[in-house]
């Protein structure tokens, strides 16, 4: 199954036997991974399989209860954490962003707090980041005056704005509108296509056929197996790996 | 009997109570958001012995009368060598009661703010403080604007429980008032008509003020 080249430098993130316990049960029980730099992973599995909290925990939302996660060579602990956090950004599903604060606001005070940066140039970096994912008009509405694309538009901004080298995205579609879907996946699509190293949970399957390098199939909390995208969607040899693609099929053929 | 009159005697003579009455209640409700911070954050903490002094506290306030408070604060204390004048002792009595109600006033606000919203804040790497804040003190506030406008009228009108240990505030002087005109009806009504118009303002001014601080967009969670 391995027919990807392997690359030459350090991968971005490795992760080494990652358990993590959340209120006695497993979420994540043994998650040995390694993303390389300018590699889209698609993470796919059934809910409840431990997708989100693998993303969480490559941020320290969640702590590890065992195993290592490097992210650039250097470990991630407790102290390394509000260091790593600047690698890397996290989009969630919903509720991203401040309620209280404009459109502008929500992008230009993380810069401002966590790059130091002066107000009014944190504002003109927000405003050019929020003009690339077409919120040009929107920048003085607040979140919840704007519809589940935008919003989600906005988030990515944010997201953005920090140049990030690793960008997280958890379902970033998944509680929007059919409609508003589109727009927002156009927007990752382009961001892909920077050398953006990005690890995704969707079930969007044209999205993750779009953009995947690698697919990571999971399943209670362990992943099942990894593989190209043409190995991993096309010819999928996992048995669980085949019920699971097709169960997705058919959902979307009902909608 | 001699004739009274209503409206140069009675009326400043009760109005006179009204700064001991706001006082008692302002007061009691200042040193109820401290301990309700303290005890709300304590109730929510994940350390057993906080969380259990916290649950102790407020349950122990919540299950018992507010009179039976006050007489304890009173006439209990000095027997552990601590006499507070009646002010004070109204004021203490007040502030512990009201402390247990806005603990859980604290805690369903930072509950109301979505887990995403905070684990968005911390991703973005901004720090614990400046998570608390900038983004849980403006949302929680705002979600508990009108809890704390309800917990603080019900202060000025409970803070006539005071009277029982001979504050002059606004019930005791009606009391007064009843005493030498033997006119209930009448004394009572003008003594339930300040209190009116103190809670009544008050509930206008929170009125206003969550009407400026609104989210554009939001509805608040109930």
């Amino acid at each position: 199954m391995n027919q990807i080249l392997p690359p030459p430098e350090r991968p971005m993130i490795v992760i080494e036997d990652l358990h993590v316990t959340y209120g006695g049960a497993e979420a994540l029980c043994g998650i040995d991974l390694e993303i390389h730099k300018n590699e889209k992973a698609v993470i796919i599995g059934p809910s409840g399989s431990g997708k989100s909290t693998l993303l969480k925990s490559l941020l320290y939302l969640v702590k590890p209860s065992k195993g290592r996660i490097f992210i650039e060579g250097s470990e991630l602990t407790e102290k390394t954490a509000s260091l790593v956090r600047q690698e890397l950004a996290l989009v969630f599903q919903s509720y991203t962003l401040f309620p209280h604060m404009t459109v502008l606001r929500n992008v230009a005070f993380p810069i401002e707090k966590v790059k130091k940066a002066p107000r009014d140039q944190a504002e003109d970096m927000a405003r050019e980041t929020l003009d690339s994912v077409g919120l040009t008009d929107k920048i003085s509405r607040y979140p919840l005056e704007l519809s589940g694309g935008q919003r989600q538009r906005a988030a990515i901004a944010r997201a953005l704005a920090l140049k990030p080298k690793i960008l997280l995205l958890d379902e970033p579609t998944s509680a929007l509108d059919p409609e508003f879907a589109g727009e927002v996946l156009d927007i990752l699509k382009e961001i892909a296509r920077t050398g953006m190293t990005m690890l995704i949970v969707t079930h969007e399957m044209d999205f993750a056929e779009d953009v995947a390098t690698i697919v990571v199939f999971m399943e209670g909390g362990k992943i099942m197996e990894v593989g190209s995208k043409e190995d991993m969607l096309h010819h999928p040899s996992n048995q669980r790996l085949r019920k699971f693609l097709e169960r997705i099929i058919k959902r979307k053929e009902i909608t | 009997m001699p004739e009274i009159d209503f409206l140069t005697s009675i009326v400043p003579y009760l109005l006179q109570g009204v700064p001991l009455t706001i006082q008692i209640s302002v007061a009691g409700f200042a040193l109820g958001f401290l301990l309700g911070l303290l005890f709300g954050l304590g109730r929510m903490s994940d350390d057993r012995v906080l969380n259990l002094i916290s649950s102790v506290y407020v349950e122990a306030i919540r299950g018992t009368p507010l009179l039976v408070q006050i007489l304890l604060v009173y006439f209990g204390l000095p027997s552990f060598g601590i006499s507070l004048d009646p002010i004070t002792a109204g004021i203490v009595a007040v502030g512990f009661n009201s402390g247990a109600y806005q603990a859980e006033i604290v805690r369903s606000g930072i509950q109301s703010i979505p887990k995403e919203n905070l684990e968005s804040a911390e991703s973005l790497g901004l720090t614990s403080f400046q998570i608390g804040y900038h983004i849980i003190l403006p949302l929680a506030l705002r979600n508990v604007l009108p809890s704390l406008t309800n917990e603080l009228v019900t202060l000025v009108k409970e803070s006539s429980l005071v009277s029982v240990i001979g504050v002059a505030e606004l019930t005791r002087r009606g009391e007064y008032v009843m005493a030498w005109t033997f006119l209930p009806l009448e004394v009572y009504l003008l003594v339930a008509a300040i209190y009116f118009a103190i809670c009544f303002t008050l509930s206008r001014a929170s009125a206003s003020m969550e009407k400026k601080l609104s989210i554009p967009g939001y509805i608040r969670k109930r």
